[in-house]
């Protein structure tokens, strides 16, 4: 078998088969088998990254039958990075919450099957990025919605219950209004593949209002502004592992579709006014997120505001994209460095809260004094990911930032170049709330760590990936000149 | 007015009406009972507009994602229905709008 | 948020009342006929062999679609499974109680039931049919008979019903990968053993689908004093 070319189809395959094992595997060996599929994954997504990176994007015909009677997957350089964020994220968490989710009673976690249920979520993104149908897209949102809205409850607890309801009710409305649009699409167009959708679009009014439905429910699977309303507790009550996951790849799962469709199926103003609102939306969430993040008292909380926040940095790229291939290619670049750093930092943002709230024993920021003594490296891993949120040089966070800010000066419309300022100062006063605290030099009794190694590492580990990332750009450059959405544009790698 | 278009028109009502049950009612089994009105309305749309062929005959696309989406959303509601049943034995709660007290399970 | 009597109401009119509104005028501004691709499936559908369109278009042509769908329910049944309350809800003893109606009804409907799923699974490559419908007609017939006090879950190890539950999906990756090894792709069915290998999965289909929906109502059920019915 040519494994170079069959891996798209190995990347659904592979973690759903994960999956399935670790449920028939028992409590026992479940995360074996999870941290063994991690792996394979992990070298599944990269070998397909450089696979891009030398040959350019392909398409994988599922069944051998292509487009429009089959459904394609469509390997290209965005979908790679999204890929090989999910597998870096992955693993890290699961190694993570093998330390986290150790208990000896039976009926915790689910009555231990979190890992078969973070499995399923894992197929469930790894096909979300590769799908070129976009009923196909249906089918996986419901995977990652059914599974995360599963996660978040996995600890019981009131409070996670109550948001995992709320979570599961935005969930069906968005999943319903989103197969509505695909209905209206097909009976307007008879057809489901997203690039046959791209050469095939005309001005119509079903077609259209199909779409944009199809928009509206993703925005708020995405969470944006003012659709927000369901993620602060989610992502605030789920156990840390599930949050960072919630965080960091499956809001962007939703967002990635949002990409395809708005820069690459349709046309350059085919939803007139739409790309300025989604810019106008994006603005409001960075201020309106890091506002309430400064507000919280509780650690998880804050980190949940400000994934609200740092979502409306990715919606910028929709009003530059109307200003021609070099804009387009610098905004895009922004938003995927951003996507990759924001993932990797949130990650490690979520697992270090996590440990700490183990460490103190509460989720009170006030009373998070002293931790730099008692836990120095979880607490630098901590400052570390600060230092990507607020867009300090040099690090992942800073590269996106200034991608973001030349695209939108080239592009004339200068205030959106205000408004990437004016969030990396709001991130600032957030992340100084927190590490002020943190960071006071006072002795504190703390209690036993719950994992060692672990809980303690993992999280500045991940800090330091979204730090070095800026060495990364030029890689990640390649890979988004790699993408649909910029060859189609006519921009050539 | 030909046929498809009653069943659309149908569809388009029950996926209406289930939008309004899922925001505006505060009993949690009602908000699932609406959204699976706006399911079956989905369903409705889908295979009315399906029923357009001029050679007569269904198209199967629509039917093949109809059944897809029927047991998509028999997941979802098991799934709906276990959390509000589990919440409301943890807190007697059966609204999103009251606050639970400190407690339940853990 | 204010008082939850008067805001709230107005968000979901205007919401129905929009939706109404766009939809509608969507629906009607498109043309009387319009064919999709039905043409294409049913000429792709004679020439792989299966008469019934809507099994070739599920199983065949859009079989990933089919595939994650299983995926799906099957994540859902675990998910049920994480929330239950009572540890054991699987294999504890269910007493079910059957008056004289319900246990002559159920004496005669159960058995039936189970043909009719076979049936159904059987001639789904040629009417209407398949592993969905029975599926669920054979999960149906496991509440009745559980609900009655014919059937007692207690028999089934934690093991065996994981298997049972999980053999469909696994079937339908083992046939979906098994391609890959001849060049083909993902569930790129050899054309000789086509028909054979969908049935083979239907089958196994069938069993874990009726599987699930019997758990799923198995996992609901809250542990009582003395392990009554609930």
């Amino acid at each position: 078998m040519n494994v170079l070319a069959q891996l798209p189809g190995l990347l659904v395959a592979v973690p759903l088969a994960g999956a399935a094992i670790s449920f028939v595997a028992g409590r026992r060996r479940a995360p074996h088998v999870a941290i063994t599929t991690a792996f394979v994954v992990l070298g599944l997504a990269v070998a397909l990254a450089v696979h891009v990176l030398d040959g350019g994007p392909f398409r994988y015909h599922v069944g051998g039958w292509g487009a429009p009677l089959g459904i394609d997957l469509v390997a290209d350089g965005a979908a790679a990075l999204f890929l090989v964020l999910t597998a870096i994220v992955g693993l890290v968490v699961t190694l993570y919450a093998t330390a986290y989710f150790r208990t000896d009673d039976e009926t915790a976690y689910g009555h231990g099957l979190f890992w078969t249920l973070w499995l399923f979520m894992w197929t469930s993104l790894n096909a979300l990025f590769l799908t070129g149908d976009v009923f196909n897209v249906y089918v996986c949102l419901e995977l990652v919605g059914i599974s995360a809205v599963t996660l978040v409850t996995i600890g019981g607890g009131a409070e996670a219950l109550r948001a995992g309801a709320r979570y599961l009710f935005a969930s069906m409305l968005g999943a319903m209004t989103y197969l509505l649009g695909v209905a209206l699409l097909y009976a307007a167009t008879g057809q489901l593949d997203m690039d046959v959708l791209r050469t095939t679009l005309v001005a119509d009014t079903t077609a259209a209002t199909g779409l944009a439905l199809m928009i509206a429910a993703l925005v708020l699977k995405t969470a944006l502004v003012p659709a927000h309303f369901w993620l602060p507790a989610a992502h605030g009550s789920a156990p840390s592992p599930v949050s960072a996951v919630l965080s960091s790849l499956v809001v962007k799962g939703s967002y990635f579709v949002i990409l395809r469709l708005m820069l690459d199926v349709m046309p350059a103003g085919y939803l007139p006014g739409v790309d300025i609102f989604l810019g106008v939306l994006g603005s409001a969430a960075i201020v309106w997120g890091s506002v309430q993040a400064l507000l919280q008292t509780r650690i998880k909380q804050l980190v949940a505001y400000s994934t609200v926040a740092q979502i409306g940095y990715l919606f910028l790229v929709f009003p530059l994209a109307r200003h021609g291939a070099d804009v387009l290619t610098l905004a895009l670049t922004g938003v995927l460095v951003h996507a990759l750093s924001h993932g990797l930092a949130k990650a490690g943002l979520f697992l270090g809260a996590g440990s700490l709230m183990t460490r103190f024993g509460h989720d009170r920021i006030a009373d998070m004094g002293g931790a730099v003594r008692s836990t120095p490296a979880l607490t630098f891993g901590v400052a570390l990911a600060g230092v990507t949120m607020m867009g300090l040089p040099p690090s992942g966070g800073f590269g996106a930032k200034w991608l973001l800010v030349s695209a939108a000066l080239a592009s004339g419309e200068w205030w959106w170049a205000v408004v990437l300022v004016t969030g990396g100062l709001l991130a600032a006063a957030y992340m100084f709330r927190l590490l002020s605290v943190l960071l006071t030099d006072a002795p504190t009794e703390l209690h036993a760590s719950k994992g060692d190694v672990r809980t303690e590492w993992l999280p500045l580990a991940l800090a330091l990936g979204a730090v070095l990332l800026v060495l990364a750009i030029p890689l990640v450059s390649n890979l988004a000149a790699a993408s649909n959405v910029l060859i189609h544009a006519g921009v050539t790698p | 007015m030909s046929t498809y278009l009653v069943y659309t028109a149908g569809g388009v009502l029950l996926y209406a009406l289930g939008t309004y049950g899922l925001l505006a009612r505060r009993h949690l089994i009602h908000k699932v009972i609406s959204a699976n009105f706006m399911g079956s309305g989905v369903f409705l749309i889908l295979i009315g507009l399906g029923n357009r062929s001029p050679e007569g005959g269904p198209d199967p696309v629509p039917q093949a994602m109809v059944l897809t989406g029927i047991v998509v959303t028999v997941a979802l509601t098991a799934l709906g229905l276990a959390i509000v049943k589990r919440y409301y034995t943890a807190t007697g709660i059966d609204n999103l709008d009251d606050e639970p007290s400190a407690g339940g399970d853990r | 948020m204010g008082d939850p009597r008067h805001f709230p109401a107005l968000l979901p009119l205007l919401a129905s009342g929009g939706v109404l509104a766009f939809v509608g005028r969507a629906v009607l501004a498109l043309p009387p006929t319009a064919s999709g691709l039905a043409v294409e499936m049913r000429d792709g559908a004679k020439a792989s062999g299966i008469k019934n369109v809507v099994t070739a278009v599920l199983l065949d042509f859009r079989g990933y679609d089919t595939l994650l769908e299983i995926a799906v329910l099957m994540l859902a049944t675990v998910a049920v499974l994480s929330l239950r309350e009572d540890p054991a809800a699987l294999s504890r003893r269910i007493a079910g109680r059957a008056g004289p109606v319900l246990g002559a009804l159920t004496r005669t409907l159960a058995p039936l039931m189970i043909l009719v799923a076979g049936h159904l699974v059987w001639v789904g490559s040629s009417e209407p049919g398949g592993a969905f419908q029975g599926g669920a007609v054979l999960g149906a017939a496991g509440i009745l008979l559980v609900l009655s006090g014919y059937a007692q879950p207690a028999w089934a190890g934690q093991r065996i019903v994981r298997w049972v539950l999980t053999v469909g999906l696994l079937a339908f990756i083992g046939v979906a990968l098994y391609p890959m090894f001849g060049g083909g792709s993902l569930l790129q069915y050899p054309a000789e053993s086509r028909k054979g290998l969908i049935l083979f999965i239907e089958i196994l289909l069938t069993l874990s689908i009726g599987a699930s929906i019997l758990s799923l109502f198995l996992a609901s059920a809250s542990a009582t004093a003395g392990g009554e019915r609930p």
